[in-house]
């Protein structure tokens, strides 16, 4: 038989927390090794029980779980953290994962679904809630965006949507009221930095990165 | 010496979090073991009338925080109910605070004896 997985559960509402410990505890191959009630008291059972696996919530008095998660990481860079909460907000999910939360519960959760991905975690895996995962795509997209966006001036963007609505290198010296030789200058740079060969070619990369 | 049958209480327990329902059933499912018996869990407005109709709950607990759940539908039923009702609204967003209703139906004779001391305990 395997060694029991030692799980402590952190979380503050106490209703919630003692339920959710006596249904752990109802699982085969789990051990509820310790409980806290916030990150500071969590910290100081860390140190003592040395878990394998923390059940952690965000939204906690005194030391929020991104807090606590971070100052655990310090301790033990290894160790498997699982968030598990009502928040469904991007700030306190991607700061989760930023500060390396190996998944992202909602307490929603079916308790089957929780007992299968303790075990995945265990496995060294990553999990995430299905509602959340959309959100987390969406972040990477957004933030790739913004990475791709920094690659070209903002002048350069300008001179982009203007090639994008079919205009010739004099319409757009127009436009924005530079030589027509700075124009040129402009659209060489997009075509180096965006490694394409041609203005057409330089739209659709545009387009394909979100960059107009 | 006569022995009173003291009748099982009834409890609903309503959440949408399946953790937050079945931790608290598991929990108190034995610790309750012939005094009470954890008759219906549903998980929204619909199943939680029906069970509120069918069973006469002596105790439901509601988690009002799933958008499937009205904390002021719940808050209705209680006031309009007759019966002998406590009622527990728990927040899972909220760990600072559970507020629980105690509904009584007495006789006035019952109410000036109860009255003789409120604050009795149970």
């Amino acid at each position: 038989m395997n060694k029991p997985v030692r799980l402590m559960v952190v979380d503050d509402h106490a209703l919630f927390r003692r339920g959710l410990i006596s249904l752990l505890e109802e699982m085969p191959n789990l051990q509820v090794v310790g409980e806290a009630t916030n990150g500071k008291e969590a910290l100081g059972v860390f140190e003592k029980q040395r878990p394998d696996l923390i059940l952690l919530d965000i939204n906690m008095p005194v030391m929020n779980g991104i807090e606590t998660l971070t100052a655990i990481r310090k301790l033990n860079p290894d160790q498997k953290v699982l968030m598990l909460t009502i928040s469904q907000n991007d700030e306190d999910l991607i700061g989760a994962i930023v500060a390396g939360a190996n998944g992202y519960l909602l307490k929603n959760t079916e308790p089957d679904v929780l007992h299968s991905t303790l075990v995945q975690a265990m496995a060294g895996n990553s999990v995430l809630s299905p509602e959340v995962t959309s959100r987390v795509l969406q972040a990477v997209r957004r933030s790739q965006a913004d990475r791709n966006r920094s690659i070209l001036s903002d002048r350069e963007i300008d001179v982009l949507k203007c090639l994008a609505r079919g205009q010739t290198t004099s319409q757009i010296a127009g436009v924005l009221f530079i030589s027509e030789n700075t124009v040129k200058t402009h659209i060489r740079h997009i075509l180096e930095k965006l490694e394409v060969n041609n203005r057409a070619e330089a739209v659709a990369r545009a387009s394909q990165l979100e960059l107009i | 010496m006569t022995h009173h049958k003291i009748p099982v209480r009834r409890v609903v327990i309503i959440s949408a979090n399946p953790l937050f329902r079945e931790g608290l059933r598991t929990l108190y499912a034995d610790r309750w073991k012939g005094k009470a018996l954890i008759v219906a869990t549903p998980t929204n407005m619909a199943e939680a009338d029906a069970a509120l109709e069918k069973h006469q709950p002596n105790l439901v607990i509601v988690d009002y925080d799933d958008k499937t759940i009205n904390r002021a539908e719940f808050l209705e039923h209680f006031f309009d109910g007759k019966s002998t009702m406590q009622m527990m609204l728990v927040s899972l967003g909220d760990a600072g605070e559970v507020v629980i209703y105690d509904r009584r139906k007495l006789t006035p004779a019952d109410a000036q004896n109860w009255l003789n001391d409120p604050w009795q305990e149970e």
